[in-house]
């Protein structure tokens, strides 16, 4: 036994082309990636391009709404490679990836005022950074009775969201020309204020909404548990001087026992290692880790319960089921109401990719379950009669894909889409209540025979003369509730044609004119 | 560089046990996300189609012998002996009700009034049917309609509910469930039907003799109605078709027409006694467009001018010359 | 050796851009068809078919292919014109083909009716059931020096100059070749009606489609139809059916089937066999059964024994069930659930055209 002081092992400097630049390569392919293929979604640009790629590829998104809707719709099946990744590699999505991640991570790397000692102390483990799974079972539960949620935390659907909603029209606003017009969307400045939250608390804690929010990092965490490659540390070389843990971003106690859930694969810690302890390899023993996710069993069953009462709470308020407020007009190719709650992920792809932009994110118009899913708002746009890009980029099947054939349809075997039949308000009309000729609306709408028919007819002025005008009436029969007469008309204020959503073909109830089931 | 040590067994050598079970925990969860996958995948359908199957409507009519009268009119002041003096006069409940029958019975009960005011079938006489069928054997009696005020007010109010259950009869009242899918031959197409009228063996119909502001006078074969669900505000858009069509779909054992209180204006809802005429009479019929058009009459209008009857005659369902038909009429008191 | 690893670690990177641009590429869903074109469905193959100078075997075109549209039909075959624009004719194709060695040459009518059932009908109608029955095409019998045949929407006419059994194989030869020069019917599956009428009693190459009204009864207009024999000596009777659009168009054919019946006089009487309906009617001569079930009609004629009826019947009751066994998987795929017609995923960039 010697009593010689054990000599310093030496830190070996790591290779100038190490796995943490193959990481950064794949954080700027992907965010980069991730923008691009969003701002292809327009008239322009769109042609085939899978523009909708990370929101397909989403476990998350795929597991809730087949739970949702019983359906694994097309493109989502693309999320079964994330799955296998990560059940390979563990959570390299999170990290190389998700472009929240990825911007998190950059905003989290971003040198710190705080002393070596803080930020070790703020990387530590802490019991709410549990709260991501109560999160992820709450929205499971959900969405097992129908109703999917998940649109509000899913990382890729916020972020796409975000990006469509506020930060191109953003970029528009500063010069970069991304759209023929200014584009402008109701209540973006919330879903903006909230991105910004989530940006800005890697300042407080590193990577904040990852450890601690984030439902799909969790539902990745779950799965990360049985990951084949893993990071793996040697005790007999630690000298516990925690430079791992003031580099780490996921929280996972890289000096101690890791948890193998919590890591987000950044590889700092084995860069950072002093003595090269730590490494990334294939099947470390057991006892390199903490037993994950370790759930309080009376949290859990708290979420559950949540879960379970929220579903009441909803369903019984008007919105979905019985009440829907007609001026609630979905796109062209949406399911009926109880069918779309249980696919919308309120990602925003339609809203990027509509031309005229008159796909907005709802408010409450459509009961707490419409918060931000589609709506049409005819006083800023109008639907283009042979358009279906919304239907092409959605990935869940809310909207269901549309060929322009199916949108005009074939008389007189095959209807065309309807979104709903626009309402004379002759108080307002021109030449019904002023005297005024005028036909705007007769003029553009697009069906032929058209929807919108002219009657000649004399009526007197204030003056007493008389003017010959066009009064328009509507045949309810031919409308397919487009809205470009209510947009074009020229009062103001409030249109003097306006569409409501009843006569929309996608409802078997919510009709005027008799016709079968 | 570290000193050389005695090797201590490398706890970082996988054993092969561990790394087999890792493997297949890890080949598990891969398995059954494939799996999952494979099984709910639908690449044209975004939800799966919940919709049931559609059911059809059988005739319930039954065959009975040419020495049947077609029609018989019963008068007096009791609807419930006029009622039962009809049925004996045709030959009897047994004619058309076989020991263990499922019967269903319809009357009118769309409105939320009293029986004083003639907008729903008097009760007596649905009460004394129900009788009649349970004493030819009839294994159960069911009576229903599908109101257009709130159920259960109508079936209260109106004094069916009471007299039925009175007399050992079951009252059907609807909800929003019950209804499927049948198609109706013609133009109206698919629509929603309450079960009780897919699943009977023999169903009679008991309708009142009322005003209508569009169709003139609501009668039997308007009294189909009931059976619907879904929008039938619509039917409006297209009412003589429908109510042919309807009567086209439900061809019913037998018909009763309560004839003892009439509404004579301001229909079908009433509402005043002053519109209610008293009719004292109750009719029975295996022809169900002769009898609507004997209740036109009741009604001081002339059934040949009106569309539903003629295009109920032209579908062949029965004729609108009902003394054709040579009615028996007799006096219960 | 790492370095290799990792930097084979950074392949995917131009593998899933390379599958980005390749994805983006893919063909685009045709604009829609604003014409309202033939009510039947345009087939595609409104484009003249072009016929090949040398079809194989050493035939070949001699001089030019001649076309034939409505108005012209009538300077190639005079009063016959009118029967094959009433069943659809679109255009035709006439020429002389020869082989060498041969002084004389085959003469060919290749007529476009639309579709397949169409080119059936037409071809039903000219043939008798005593003519020798060979194999080409779909169907096809060589009688008195001629040989006619119908593959996909074409019925193909060729007239010999000579009779005899060296015509007939010379005619059949240059029918081979035909057959492999025209396209296979693309709507196949508008003929599956005729899988659904019965199999036994069927008189051999019997079967047709029936475009004037079957048996001049009103309402019995294109439908597919076979000749069958309840007994060796027994008259033939025809069974048909035919899918509707919806249970209300089946409705309204029977209606007119029967006004047709009873205005002559005829008596005719219903009943009911599950879900199905059934008219019986007794005419002077001959009687009738039609079924109804659903969309489906289906029925008999040409009964000149009563006892045939209930053998009719019960060919019929198969044949309405296996035409009312659910709708085609295409028709499945759609609108079931929505009101908004489906789309396939998979046709999105995969097919140009639908």
């Amino acid at each position: 036994m010697s009593d010689a002081p054990k000599p310093k092992p030496r830190r070996q400097k790591p290779e100038a082309f190490n796995w943490r630049s193959v990481r950064r390569l794949y954080q700027v392919f992907f965010f980069l990636l991730f923008v691009l293929l969003l701002g292809l979604a327009s008239f322009r640009y769109l042609k085939s391009f899978p523009v909708s790629l990370y929101l397909e590829a989403d476990p998350l998104l795929a597991l809730t709404s087949l739970l949702a809707s019983k359906v694994l719709f097309a493109g989502m099946a693309l999320s079964l490679i994330v799955v296998g990744i990560t059940l390979v590699f563990g959570r390299v999505f999170c990290s190389w990836i998700c472009p929240l991640g990825i911007l998190n991570h950059v905003t989290s790397a971003l040198p710190s005022v705080l002393k070596r000692r803080a930020r070790m102390l703020g990387n530590e483990w802490r019991p709410i950074y549990r709260t991501k799974y109560y999160i992820l079972i709450g929205i499971l539960v959900l969405a097992a009775f129908g109703v999917l949620q998940v649109g509000l935390l899913d990382p890729i659907a916020l972020t796409v969201r975000t990006f469509a909603v506020t930060i191109f029209p953003g970029l528009q606003l500063a010069g970069v020309p991304l759209y023929a017009v200014q584009p402008a969307y109701l209540g973006g400045w919330l879903i903006a204020l909230i991105f910004i939250l989530i940006i800005a608390s890697n300042r407080f804690i590193m990577r904040l909404w990852c450890r601690m929010l984030c439902p799909l990092g969790a539902l990745l965490g779950l799965i990360a548990k049985f990951s084949l490659f893993r990071i793996q540390k040697d005790h007999s070389k630690c000298i516990a001087c925690h430079k791992c843990t003031e580099a780490c971003h996921g929280a996972c106690d890289p000096h101690d026992k890791i948890r193998v859930s919590d890591c987000v694969m950044c590889l700092n810690c084995v860069y950072s290692c002093s003595v090269s302890g730590i490494k990334y390899g294939f099947l470390p023993p057991v006892d390199n880790e903490a037993p994950a996710p370790d759930l309080a069993r009376r949290k859990t069953l708290a979420a559950v319960a949540g879960g379970l009462a929220l579903v009441p709470a909803l369903r019984t308020s008007t919105g979905v089921a019985k009440g829907a407020n007609h001026d609630v007009i979905r796109p062209p190719g949406a399911l009926a109401e109880e069918d779309f709650a249980a696919k919308c992920v309120k990602c925003g792809a339609c809203i990027k990719v509509c031309p005229t932009g008159v796909i907005q994110p709802a408010g409450l118009e459509a009961g707490f379950e419409g918060l931000w899913t589609p709506i049409l708002r005819y006083d800023i746009g109008s639907c283009t009669h042979t358009c279906t890009l919304c239907s092409q980029v959605c990935p869940t099947g809310a909207i269901r894909p549309l060929t322009p054939q199916d949108r005009v349809g074939k008389p007189p075997d095959q209807e065309p889409v309807k979104l709903g039949t626009a309402f004379f308000d002759r108080g307002r009309c021109l030449p019904w209540a002023m005297a005024t000729p005028c036909i705007v609306c007769e003029e553009v709408c697009p069906t032929s025979p058209k929807a919108i028919w002219v009657e000649p007819a004399e009526v007197k002025k204030s003056d007493g003369t008389k003017v010959a005008v066009k009064l328009p009436h509507l045949d309810a029969s031919r409308c397919i509730g487009c809205g470009i007469c209510q947009n074009r008309c020229p009062v103001g204020a409030k249109a003097a044609i306006r569409v409501s959503s009843v006569g929309e073909s996608r409802s078997p109830d919510n009709q005027i004119l008799i016709k079968s089931y | 560089m570290s000193e050389s040590k005695q090797p201590a067994p490398d706890p970082r050598d996988p054993d092969r046990r561990r790394v087999v079970a890792r493997l297949s925990a890890a080949a598990m969860v891969a398995g059954a996300a494939g799996l999952g996958g494979w099984v709910f995948y639908d690449g044209e359908r975004p939800v799966r189609s919940r919709r049931r199957a559609d059911r059809f409507v059988p005739d319930h009519r039954v065959k009975v012998t040419p020495t049947v009268p077609a029609m018989v009119i019963a008068r007096g002041s009791d609807p419930a002996r006029n009622t039962r003096a009809a049925i004996e006069r045709m030959g009897g409940m047994k004619l058309f009700i076989d020991k263990g029958d499922d019967v269903l019975i319809k009357p009118n009960v769309g409105w939320d009034r009293m029986p004083t005011q003639a907008a729903n079938t008097n009760p007596a006489v649905v009460a004394e049917l129900v009788k009649l069928c349970l004493e030819a054997g009839a294994s159960r009696v069911v009576v229903t309609d599908h109101p257009v005020n709130d159920p259960d007010r109508c079936f209260a109010r109106s004094g069916i509910l009471e007299a039925v259950q009175q007399v050992g009869g079951k009252v059907a009242v609807p909800g929003t469930s019950g209804f499927f899918m049948v198609t109706i031959p013609g133009k109206l197409g698919r629509w929603p039907v309450f079960e009780p009228f897919i699943t009977a063996k023999k169903v009679i119909n008991v309708p009142i003799v009322k005003h209508h502001s569009l169709t003139r006078a609501t009668l039997g074969m308007k009294n189909w109605y009931g059976i619907l669900g879904g929008r039938r505000n619509q039917l409006h858009q297209r009412i003589d078709d429908s109510v042919a069509e309807l009567a086209a779909l439900m061809r019913p054992t037998l018909t009763v027409m309560d004839a003892t209180r009439i509404l004579m204006r301001n229909g079908p809802t009433g509402g005043s006694l002053a519109d209610v005429k008293a009719g004292d009479a109750v009719a029975a019929s295996l022809d169900p467009v002769a009898v609507d058009a004997w209740g036109v009459t009741l009604l001081d209008a002339d059934p040949t001018r009106l569309g539903w009857l003629r295009l109920g005659e032209q579908k062949r369902l029965g004729v609108i010359d009902f003394r054709s038909l040579n009615p028996i009429e007799l006096k219960t008191t | 050796m790492s370095i290799i690893l990792r930097v084979a670690a950074l392949l995917p990177i131009p593998v899933i851009l390379g599958l980005v641009i390749w994805a983006g590429n893919r063909p685009l869903p045709p604009p829609p068809v604003l014409e309202q074109g033939d009510h039947h469905g345009a087939s595609s193959a409104s484009k003249a078919f072009k016929l090949p100078d040398k079809l194989g075997e050493g035939w070949a075109v001699q001089g030019k292919v001649e076309q034939y549209d409505k108005k012209t039909l009538f300077d190639r075959i005079d009063g016959a014109a009118p029967a094959y624009i009433r069943a659809g004719f679109e255009y035709s194709l006439g020429a002389e083909l020869r082989k060498p060695g041969m002084k004389e040459s085959v003469v060919a009518d290749i007529y476009a009716m639309g579709s397949a059932p169409r080119a059936l009908g037409m071809y039903a109608t000219e043939r008798d059931l005593s003519y020798t029955f060979i194999e080409v095409g779909e169907a096809g019998y060589v009688a008195s020096g001629s040989l006619n045949f119908w593959q996909g929407p074409f019925y193909v006419k060729l007239a010999g100059f000579e009779e005899g059994e060296a015509m007939d194989r010379a005619l059949k030869e240059v029918a081979a070749a035909l057959a492999k020069a025209l396209p296979r019917a693309k709507d196949r599956g508008a003929l599956a009606p005729l899988g659904w009428l019965a199999e036994e009693g069927r008189v051999a190459h019997s079967e047709g489609y029936s475009y004037p009204p079957l048996g001049d009864v009103d309402g019995l207009d294109q439908v597919f139809f076979a000749s069958y024999r309840a007994s060796a000596e027994g008259e033939p009777f025809k069974l048909f059916v035919v899918r509707l659009k919806d249970a209300a168009e089946a409705e309204q054919r029977l209606g007119r089937a029967r006004a047709y019946f009873e205005k002559d006089g005829a008596k005719v009487s219903e009943s009911k066999e599950g879900e199905a309906r059934i008219l019986e009617v007794a005419g002077e001569e001959t009687r009738t059964v039609l079924l109804l079930k659903g969309a489906v009609l289906a029925g008999a004629i040409d009964l000149t024994d009563p006892a045939m009826v209930p053998v009719a019947r019960a060919r019929l009751l198969p044949t309405v069930d296996r035409a009312s066994a659910g709708p085609t998987k295409k028709a499945a795929a759609g609108g079931e659930n929505v009101g908004v017609p489906g789309w396939t995923q998979a046709a999105r960039g995969k097919k140009a055209e639908r």
